[in-house]
């Protein structure tokens, strides 16, 4: 046996791994995909926005800020404007020829960043004439945050104010935030990111073309990779498969009902653009059908044709065009339409608004509305 | 809530170490076992709270059979109590386990369509019927003196080895327990205890997770047919192989860990399996609680090697069948055991061979020791593709892939980083070079066995732990890693046997 261990082994313990924690947490501040020391990161990438270029490599960067930034140095109004999560950033300028677009969609958009980020425009004083706001079943989960993207969190309460909506968004504390900013800080993706970045020095760059890296395009939507369809359609099955996925696709891990404060906050926000003439269209993003086939035979299949259903009452009683389904056949989406299990191509979003017309004043309808 | 969550590092396990500790402190002993039981069962409830209930059942229905069984107290009886416990065991194991796969063979087999049953399985199901099992044998065959309904459930419920063992026999764990001074709090064997269980936790997740991704997207695209090359194929089949190693001894370090931070020693799980020179020696260190119960109650009670050699291969492929179905119902596990059963049927036939010889590869020069362990561990590598492969066809796909059949470079759509690639260097060379945890800790004896490739000739003697500072060096880096990495964490791959 070894010798017994001293007080001061463990003192020297506790200081080396007090010290690595604070290391680690020091180095992915500074260089780490959040890039939590400033938002000149995200800054960067408006700007590139704003000068009608494409965005090369954009990392790992806050959808909020480069938002924030782009709306804020804006100087012309926008038409169309989509907002919504990462499976409504493939909706592209060219499903509105000869109109301004611009879509600000996210990843992990929530409802309150639907309401915020229209807050934004108004703050500047731009309010689009067409809204699409891409729903999605996660939005009516009451385990789900109101609000994803904090940096957003003024316009949020601007809005809910206006709305006439409670909110409970900052009410988790001090404790909450710091719990978050620690976990932001120790995480090892981030680390092992931030360390990348150190080394390799790697930063987005400005480009017109299209060149075969992830690209955030002038418009606002993103370009993913595209694999081989049965290699997404086994990736597919595979995480619908998995609970823990399953849960991210649709949200849902521990609720059996819908948010009836956030069914109403929803209407209130459309009552409210109606209100300031603004033409509202709900964006239903399908899933792939294998995907779709196997969440219909589990547990969320339920809440998933509920969060349908309610967007579509919603639709029907504030008059608003419904453009696409979650059901990938009453889409007409193929297996050949998707990147992911949950992220339609371009061909996907063609079919479903190759049914909405829209007037030369922007009035828009559906030819035929699918039916769930 | 798992080892590697932040509830479980942070709030209960630092709460469960201080009811303990407190209560022992203060003379309370029998009610420090109840805290723990009561830990274990809010630990195991965590998961899924409606098996809890099966949980209590079965250790109930086992300590009352036990009872039964107890030769003094029944006459007669024993043995007809003794297959009614193991029958009842092995049926509600069954039952979760097989039910949806009978039916599936007979669907398949007559043609009929019996409908499927929603069927969950509780988690542990598995381990916490070995342990019992063995606890009704060992009562037979009266090598069990105890029969306290406290100490029984501490032995099934302990939560650092409920969910994925180490599988452990009775008398090993309650000789520790009753005695006092073994349970008493003692820095020393508190700080061995966290330093093995931060080993395993930075093996689970930096080691086991960073190759995780690279494992998921081989098999993924192999079970869409997509016609995999050789290098593909490999890389995704090495990187299950490291995978399941770091996430289940990462998960065997921990557990050992947490067993020495409350006074106890559990069993050695693993002991650099990768370094084994053939199947049998494959076996010593892999999982080793799980051999050691397969060989003392299947592959002995069948005549274990005493029946000549060609009723030893056939115990051996028989017990490792029977090994293959206690890891899942399928036909790939059924597949995996049989290729054991040959691998060490083979194995036995290569060292009769090396006896005949006059001849010991164990004691040979480098170069042939190198080439055993390396023909040793591709061997392994294959048998891994189907106990990952969810069925047939993926794991037909990835072995075409691995024998060349659809070319050598890497497969379209599937894009190996260079991160990728390192990962999986890094983790051939820790398995086949450096020590491994009970080495590193060597100096202070952390598993309640031992185990020695070559006695009488200790290696890694400069990388030994010690408490100065670079064994303090190593932990803490070991420890901001593994704290660092829980937000990466996922579950440990053995939770769903």
């Amino acid at each position: 046996m070894g010798d017994g261990i001293s007080r001061s082994y463990l003192i020297l313990y506790v200081t080396i791994v007090t010290i690595g924690l604070l290391l680690t947490a020091g180095i992915v501040y500074y260089a780490g995909p959040g890039h939590l020391q400033s938002d000149h990161y995200e800054e960067g990438i408006a700007d590139i926005l704003l000068s009608g270029n494409n965005v090369g490599n954009p990392g790992d960067y806050n959808a909020g800020i480069v938002q924030k930034y782009y709306v804020s140095k804006l100087r012309d109004k926008k038409e169309v404007v989509v907002i919504g999560s990462s499976r409504s950033m493939q909706l592209r300028n060219s499903l509105f020829p000869g109109r301004s677009f611009f879509n600000n969609s996210g990843p992990w958009a929530h409802l309150g960043d639907l309401f915020a980020i229209y807050g934004l425009y108004e703050e500047k004083g731009l309010m689009p004439s067409v809204v699409i706001l891409g729903l999605d079943p996660w939005m009516l989960d009451k385990s789900q945050v109101e609000l994803g993207w904090k940096c957003l969190e003024p316009q949020y309460h601007t809005m809910a104010q206006r709305l006439g909506i409670e909110s409970s968004v900052g009410n988790a504390g001090t404790v909450g935030t710091m719990s978050s900013t620690i976990r932001e800080l120790l995480s090892w993706p981030n680390f092992e990111n931030a360390l990348f970045n150190l080394l390799l020095n790697v930063s987005y760059f400005p480009t017109e073309g299209r060149p075969d890296v992830p690209l955030l395009l002038s418009d606002g939507s993103i370009s993913f990779r595209s694999e081989p369809s049965n290699i997404v359609e086994a990736n597919a099955r595979s995480w619908a498969k998995n609970p823990e996925s399953r849960n991210g696709l649709t949200g849902f891990a521990h609720s059996t009902e819908l948010d009836q404060e956030r069914i109403k906050s929803l209407e209130a926000f459309v009552d409210y653009l109606h209100g300031e003439n603004v033409e509202v269209i709900f964006w239903l993003a399908p899933y792939h059908p294998a995907a779709y086939d196997i969440l219909r035979h589990s547990g969320q299949n339920l809440m998933l044709l509920k969060a349908e259903s309610c967007f579509r009452d919603i639709a029907k009683d504030k008059d608003v065009p419904v453009v696409g389904s979650y059901d990938p056949q009453q889409s007409n989406s193929t297996r050949d339409d998707f990147y992911d299990a949950v992220h339609p191509k371009e061909s996907s979003i063609e079919k479903a608004f190759s049914k909405l017309k829209c007037t030369e004043s922007l009035q828009c309808s559906v030819a035929e509305s699918p039916n769930p | 809530m798992s080892f590697n969550s932040y509830t479980f590092i942070f709030a209960f396990l630092p709460v469960t170490l201080l009811g303990y500790y407190l209560l022992r402190r203060f003379g309370r002993s029998r009610i420090s076992v109840a805290w723990l039981i009561a830990a274990s069962l809010v630990f195991y409830g965590w998961f899924s709270p409606i098996y809890v209930g099966s949980v209590v059942g079965s250790i109930i229905l086992n300590y009352i059979l036990g009872l039964k069984i107890r030769k003094p107290v029944t006459g007669g009886n024993q043995k007809a109590f003794l297959i009614l416990g193991i029958s009842l065991n092995l049926a509600l194991m069954g039952y979760f386990k097989y039910t949806n796969f009978f039916i599936d063979n007979i669907n398949l087999i007559l043609g009929s369509n019996l409908a499927f049953h929603h069927i969950i399985l509780p988690l542990a199901v598995s381990f916490f019927t070995l342990h019992q099992v063995s606890y009704l044998i060992d009562v037979y065959r009266s090598e069990i003196s105890n029969h306290d309904f406290l100490d029984y459930s501490l032995f099934v419920a302990f939560f650092p080895k409920l969910l994925a063992g180490p599988i452990v026999r009775y008398n090993e764990f309650f000789p520790q327990q009753a005695n006092d001074s073994n349970t008493r709090f003692d820095r020393d064997t508190m700080v061995i205890g966290l330093s093995t269980f931060f080993i395993g936790l930075f093996k689970k997740v930096i080691l086991a997770e960073s190759v995780a991704s690279t494992a998921n997207l081989v098999f993924t695209a192999a079970s869409a047919q997509t016609g995999l090359t050789f290098i593909s194929a490999w890389t995704g089949a090495l990187a299950y192989a490291l995978q399941l190693y770091f996430d289940f001894s990462g998960y065997s370090d921990m557990a050992i860990g947490l067993g020495l931070m409350f006074g106890f020693r559990l069993p050695l799980n693993f002991y650099s399996p990768y370094k084994a020179i053939d199947a049998i020696d494959f076996w010593r260190r892999w999982h080793i609680s799980l051999s050691r119960f397969f060989r003392d109650y299947l592959y002995i009670p069948l005549g274990g090697n005493r029946l000549g050699p060609v009723r030893r291969s056939f115990n051996l492929v028989l017990t490792m069948l029977v090994a293959g179905l206690w890891h899942g119902a399928g036909w790939t596990f059924i597949i995996w055991g049989a290729l054991h059963g040959v691998y060490l049927v083979t194995s036995h036939a290569w060292r009769d061979l090396q006896k005949l010889l006059h001849w010991d590869i164990s004691r040979s020069s480098w170069p042939l020791i190198a080439v055993s362990v390396l023909v040793t561990f591709m061997a392994m590598t294959v048998a891994w593709v189907f106990f990952r492969a969810e069925n047939l066809h993926t794991a037909v796909d990835m072995l075409g892939g691995m024998l060349g059949l659809n070319g050598v470079g890497v497969a379209p759509g599937i894009v190996i980083s260079t991160k990728s690639v390192l990962w999986i260097a890094l983790g051939l060379l820790l398995c086949w070079f450096a020590p491994n945890s009970q080495e590193f800790m060597s100096n202070y004896r952390a598993a309640s066995n031992a185990f020695s490739d070559k006695p009488g000739q200790p290696r890694y003697r400069w990388l030994r732990w010690r408490p100065n500072l670079i064994g303090a060096l190593s932990i803490a880096s070991m420890t901001v890693l593994g704290v660092i990495g829980l937000t990466q964490a996922s579950t440990f791959i053995y939770f769903r046997f």
